[in-house]
C-alpha cells in the first residue's frame, strides 16, 4: 500500500465527543432481530453516513477501512463481535472506540444496518474434480473424480485452491444479492464453455458481453448459487462480480485482487481538490471539485454549468489510471445530480454563450467564462454538512434577467432570489452578484 | 496558494509487477555515453509524458497521473500543478508559465503569487472534440517563431459509433489532425491523416515534424513534415475535411487514398528501430553531446531505446537516415529533451503498453564523457550513391566492395495493421571509396526513389580496429540528387 498524504482529521471530529459509558453486551439473536427492523436499520444508516463512510466507503465497499458487505470479518463476523469491534474500536489502527461517542442502542442500529447490507456468498463450499485440459461438458466433468472439498470461510470463491493448471471446481452456497433491480453474476477473463451457473438448481443462461466476459442473471434476493468452473486455459482468470446497474461486489478472490489493484482514492481533507478525468456518467472534459464538506460537484467547460453533484466520498480514479486507462473514474459517494446542462446560468432565459477561460485553485475554486464584453465567475465555497455555496459574479449584463436552472434533485437556497418552477430567479438588485447554497433535495 | 492537502491512497502498488524486472539488455552502447537514473518523488506515479528544461537547467515534467513537477538544480522535486487529464506534452514559456497538452485541452498554468505552485489553470485551446476514449491522446505543444502553438490529436480506439477502417477510428472533431493556435487563441486544424502521432518537434530552422506510430494504415512508424493541407495516410481523419463524405471514406480503396497521400520524410523500421516512437529533438548542444550535433534524437517506448535521424533536403524535399543509438533504459522512452549542459533527458512510461525496460515509469539522463564513440555518423545521398560517414577515421585496408552491404525495400500503403519490408533486394555496390576526410566511404549503387536503402556496416573498422555498435542504418529515398 502506498500512502500519499495521510490525515486522520475525519476521526478527530468524533474523538472530541469522548465520554464514558457503561456497556452491556447485546447477544446475536437481539442484533439479528434488529436487522429486520426498518427503523433500526434506517437509524443505523444515518449514523453510518456520519461516522463510518469516510473509512468504509459510502456503500460499505471499503476504502482505508475494510469492505463491510462481504463474509470476511477479520475481528469476528457474528453480530456481537461486529458490535464489539465498533464499541471498542481499534485506536492503534485509526478507528476510535465509538462507545465514547454513541450509546449502546445507537451502535446496535449500526450493526443492524451493516447486517442488512450484506451481499455475496454465505456458507460457501467448494469441490475440486480432476479434469482434462480440453473443453468438455461441465456437468459430465463434475461426475468425475473428486480430489478435494471444503469450506471458504471468507465467502470468496478462490480458484487458486486446486493449485493445478487445469481443474474443475464447483462453488456452492447461499448468495445474498441486492434486493433491487436486475442482478447478474459477471464472470470476466474466462473462456466460453468454462463456466456454468445454477440458481436454485436451475441453469442460468450465459450472455456474452465481451471477448472473455459473460454474465448470468440471478435473483435479487437470497438464493442457492452453484458455479461450475472448468479451467482449461492458463490465461483463464474467472473474476466473478455481482453487478446490477453498477458494480456491487467482487465474489471471487481474483476479482477482489483486480479491484484492489485499480483503487486510487482521492479524498479532500481541509481544502478542495480539482480533478479532470474520465468520470462515470459525466460528459467529457468535466472538471470535478472535491470539497471537504462532502458535497462535490463537476463543472463542464463546454456548457459552463454544473453537470454533476454528489455527496459522500470524492473519487476513485484507479480505473482510469490502470492499464491503458480505458475505464472511467468512479465517484465514491451517491449522486444527487448527473445531468447536462444541469445547473446553468440563464440570461433572459437563455444560456450565456461565453467561452470557458480558466479556473483558479485554492480554498475557494473559481471558474470563469466570458465573451468580448461580458464575464461570469463562479466561486465555490465548501460548507459544512454536505453543502456547497456558489458565488456568481456577473459583469456587463446590465439589466438582463438572471436565473439559475435547478434540477429537482437539488435543494437550492439563496437570500438573493427565489426558487420557482426549477429555477432560481435572482432578485433585480442582486443581478451582479448572488450566492446560492446547494444540497440534496429533501434533506 | 497553499499546497493541496489530500488523502490519496493507492491500495495496491500498481507498479508492483515490474519492480523486480531487469532493465532492457543493451544492444546499442556507443562509447562515451552513460545512462543515469533521476530519483523521482517517493510514492508518486511518475510516468513522464511531458518534459522541458529551462535555460538554467530547471527540469519540468508532466506525468500521466496528471501532475506537473519541477526539479531545480540542487533541490528536491516540487509539485506545481495537479488534477490534469493524462498530459502528453509540456512547454516552458519565456514568461514562466507552463503550457501542457492534456487530453481535453491545451492549458496554461500560471503561478500568480510566486509560491511555486500554479494558481490559475487557463484554457488556451480546445477546438477539437474529445469523447473520453482512452486513446484520444493530445500531443504537444511546440511553439513556432510566430508564437503559434502546434499539437497533434490521436485517433480513438473502439469508441462506439466511430468511423473505423481498421484498428483506430474517429468520432470526428479533428481526431488524426495537426493543429495550431494563434497567439490570439484562434484554433486551426491544418493537416490530417495521422494515426497515433505520439511526438511533435520543431527544428532549429523552424520546420515542424511529427512522428506517427505503426498500426492500421501505417506500415511502420514514420516521421512527417507538418505542412498545411497535407494528408498523411490514415483515412478516417478525412471525415473532418468538408471535401469528403463519410461513405466516400468508408468505400475508398488504398489506391484512391494513395493519390493524395503525403510520403514520410523517413520510415522507421518496426522493432528493429522502434514500435512506438515519441518526440523528435534536435541536438543543438554544439558538440556537448558528442559528434552528432544537428541530428535528431527520438525515444522509443516499446524498445526502451533512443535512435537517431539525420535529414537531408534534396530538391526542397526532406529525406534521410535512421539508425539506432542507445538502449537499456529502465522503462518506455517516450519524451526526450536536451538541457543547456548537453545532457539528454529521457522521460519514460510503460503503463498499458509494455516496454523492454521492465519498470512502469522512470526518468533518466544520458551524458557524454567526451570520449569518441565509433558509430555511423551520417548517410547522405549523392548523384551516384551514398556517402556513409563515421565518427572516427577508418582503416582503409578493410574497405572493399563487400565492406558495406546495401539492400533496398519499400513499405506498402495498406489498411492492414503494419506491413513488412516489401520487395527486399540486395543492391550491388559498384564502388566503395574512402574519401579524403578518412571517415567517409562513398559507395556507388543503383538508385531508385520511393525506396528505403539499408546499410549493414559491421565489416567497417576504425583505424584502431573498433566496430560500430549500431551497424544497420536506413535511408529513405524520396528524391534523387541531380547530377
Amino acid at each position: 500500500m502506498t500512502v500519499h498524504f495521510i490525515k486522520a482529521s475525519s476521526l478527530l471530529v468524533v474523538m472530541t465527543l469522548a465520554g464514558s459509558m457503561l456497556w452491556a453486551e447485546m447477544d446475536d439473536v437481539t442484533l439479528l432481530a434488529l436487522r429486520e427492523d426498518p427503523i433500526a436499520v434506517s437509524s443505523g444508516r444515518e449514523i453510518y453516513k456520519t461516522a463510518c463512510f469516510s473509512c468504509h466507503g459510502h456503500r460499505l465497499e471499503g476504502g482505508t477501512g475494510f469492505d463491510l458487505r462481504d463474509g470476511e470479518w477479520i475481528h469476528g463476523g457474528d453480530p456481537s463481535s461486529i458490535l464489539k469491534s465498533i464499541v471498542k474500536g481499534f485506536p492503534e489502527k485509526g478507528m476510535v472506540a465509538f462507545e465514547t461517542v454513541y450509546d449502546e442502542s445507537t451502535l446496535a442500529n449500526v450493526v443492524a444496518y451493516v447486517l442488512s447490507e450484506q451481499v455475496g456468498f454465505q456458507d460457501l463450499r467448494y469441490r475440486v474434480y480432476r479434469a482434462p485440459a480440453e473443453p468438455s461438458n461441465l456437468e459430465t466433468l463434475v461426475q468425475g473424480l473428486l480430489t478435494v472439498e471444503g469450506r471458504l470461510p471468507n465467502g470468496y470463491a478462490d480458484t487458486s485452491v486446486p493449485g493445478e493448471d487445469t481443474f474443475v471446481m464447483v462453488f456452492e452456497g447461499e448468495m445474498i444479492a441486492p434486493d433491487s433491480g436486475e442482478v447478474h453474476l459477471l464472470v470476466s477473463q474466462v473462456f466460453e464453455n468454462e463456466i456454468s451457473v445454477f440458481v436454485d438448481g436451475r441453469k442460468s443462461p450465459a450472455e456474452t458481453i465481451g471477448p472473455r466476459d459473460f454474465r448470468f442473471p440471478i435473483k435479487n434476493e437470497a438464493q442457492n448459487l452453484r458455479i461450475i468452473y472448468h479451467k482449461s486455459d492458463e490465461r483463464s482468470r474467472a473474476r466473478m462480480f455481482l453487478v446490477g446497474n453498477e458494480l456491487y461486489a467482487p465474489i471471487s478472490i481474483s476479482a477482489r485482487k483486480h479491484l484492489a489493484a485499480t483503487n486510487f482514492l482521492i479524498q479532500p481533507v481541509d481544502q478542495p481538490i480539482i480533478v479532470r478525468r474520465k468520470i462515470e456518467r459525466l460528459p467529457p472534459r468535466s472538471i470535478a471539485v472535491g470539497n471537504p464538506s462532502g458535497l462535490h460537484f463537476a463543472y463542464n467547460p463546454v456548457t459552463n454549468s454544473i453537470v454533476g453533484l454528489w455527496e459522500g466520498g470524492f473519487l476513485n480514479i484507479g480505473p482510469n489510471i490502470s492499464g491503458r486507462g480505458k475505464d472511467a473514474s468512479r465517484i465514491l459517494g451517491e449522486w444527487i445530480l448527473q445531468k447536462s446542462p444541469g445547473i446553468q446560468l440563464l440570461v433572459d432565459s437563455e444560456p450565456f454563450a461565453g467561452a470557458f477561460q480558466k479556473y483558479v485553485v485554492g480554498d475557494q475554486p473559481r471558474f470563469e467564462y466570458s465573451d468580448e464584453k461580458r464575464r461570469i465567475s463562479i466561486t465555490s465555497i465548501s460548507k459544512d454538512s454536505n453543502r456547497v455555496e456558489l458565488l456568481y459574479e456577473l459583469e456587463g449584463f446590465g439589466r438582463k434577467r438572471i436565473a439559475l436552472t435547478i434540477p429537482g434533485s437539488v435543494e437550492a437556497e439563496s437570500e438573493q432570489g427565489a426558487v420557482l418552477l426549477g429555477r432560481l430567479v435572482v432578485d433585480r438588485k442582486h443581478r451582479q452578484q448572488f450566492r446560492v447554497t446547494l444540497s440534496r433535495s429533501g434533506k | 496558494m497553499r499546497s493541496l492537502q489530500a488523502i490519496l491512497v493507492l491500495l495496491a502498488a500498481l507498479s508492483a509487477v515490474s519492480f523486480f524486472q531487469l532493465y532492457a539488455q543493451k544492444d546499442y552502447d556507443p562509447a562515451g555515453y552513460s545512462i543515469s537514473a533521476i530519483k523521482t518523488p517517493d510514492g508518486v506515479l511518475f510516468a513522464v509524458t511531458g518534459l522541458d528544461v529551462e535555460p538554467d537547467g530547471t527540469v519540468w515534467v508532466a506525468t500521466r497521473l496528471g501532475e506537473v513537477w519541477r526539479l531545480e538544480k540542487g533541490r528536491d522535486w516540487t509539485r506545481f500543478a495537479a488534477g490534469l487529464h493524462e498530459p502528453a506534452g509540456l512547454l516552458i514559456e519565456d514568461d514562466g508559465s507552463i503550457v501542457v497538452a492534456q487530453k481535453p485541452e491545451l492549458t496554461r498554468f500560471v503561478d500568480l503569487d510566486g509560491d511555486g505552485q500554479a494558481d490559475e489553470y487557463r484554457h488556451v485551446a480546445s477546438g477539437f472534440e474529445f469523447h473520453d476514449n482512452y486513446h484520444e491522446y493530445h500531443f504537444g505543444p511546440v511553439k513556432d517563431a510566430r508564437g503559434y502553438y502546434h499539437g497533434t490529436l490521436n485517433l480513438d480506439h473502439n469508441a462506439p459509433g466511430n468511423l473505423s477502417l481498421g484498428a483506430m477510428g474517429s468520432l470526428g472533431g479533428f481526431r488524426g489532425w495537426a493543429y495550431r493556435v494563434s497567439p490570439e487563441g484562434t484554433f486551426e486544424a491544418y493537416a490530417m491523416g495521422l494515426r497515433s502521432p505520439a511526438g511533435i518537434g520543431i527544428s532549429p530552422e523552424g520546420d515542424i515534424f511529427c512522428i506517427d506510430n505503426q498500426g492500421d494504415w501505417v506500415a511502420t512508424s514514420k516521421m512527417h513534415l507538418l505542412e498545411p493541407g497535407r494528408f498523411f495516410g490514415h483515412p478516417v481523419s478525412l471525415r473532418d475535411d468538408p471535401g469528403f463524405a463519410v461513405e466516400e471514406i468508408r468505400s475508398g480503396s488504398e489506391e484512391y487514398f494513395d493519390r493524395f497521400r503525403e510520403k514520410p520524410v523517413v520510415w522507421i523500421p518496426n522493432v528493429e528501430v522502434a514500435n512506438s516512437p515519441g518526440n523528435p529533438v534536435w541536438d543543438t548542444t554544439e558538440g556537448k553531446f558528442g559528434p552528432f550535433a544537428g541530428q535528431i534524437f527520438v525515444g522509443d517506448q516499446t524498445q526502451s531505446r533512443v535512435f537517431r535521424i539525420s535529414l537531408q533536403k534534396v530538391n526542397g524535399v526532406y529525406q534521410g537516415m535512421v539508425v539506432n543509438f542507445l538502449d537499456g533504459f529502465r522503462s518506455g522512452a517516450i519524451r526526450l529533451c536536451f538541457d543547456p549542459f548537453g545532457v539528454l533527458w529521457v522521460g519514460q512510461t510503460a503503463r498499458g503498453w509494455n516496454a523492454k525496460g521492465g519498470e512502469l515509469y522512470g526518468l533518466e539522463k544520458v551524458t557524454w564523457d567526451g570520449s569518441v564513440p565509433f558509430e555511423i555518423h551520417d548517410i547522405k545521398l549523392t548523384d551516384t550513391g551514398f556517402n556513409i560517414s563515421f565518427t572516427e577515421s577508418l582503416d582503409q585496408t578493410q574497405i572493399n566492395l563487400d565492406t558495406i552491404l546495401v539492400s533496398r525495400y519499400h513499405y506498402p500503403y495498406t489498411r492492414e495493421y503494419g506491413a513488412p519490408k516489401t520487395d527486399l533486394e540486395s543492391v550491388p555496390v559498384q564502388s566503395a571509396q574512402l574519401l579524403v576526410d578518412g571517415k567517409t566511404i562513398s559507395v556507388k549503387a543503383d538508385l531508385q526513389v520511393d525506396k528505403v536503402y539499408e546499410f549493414e556496416v559491421s565489416g567497417v573498422r576504425s583505424l584502431n580496429g573498433r566496430r560500430v555498435t549500431a551497424s544497420r542504418a536506413h535511408y529513405t529515398l524520396n528524391q534523387l540528387v541531380a547530377p
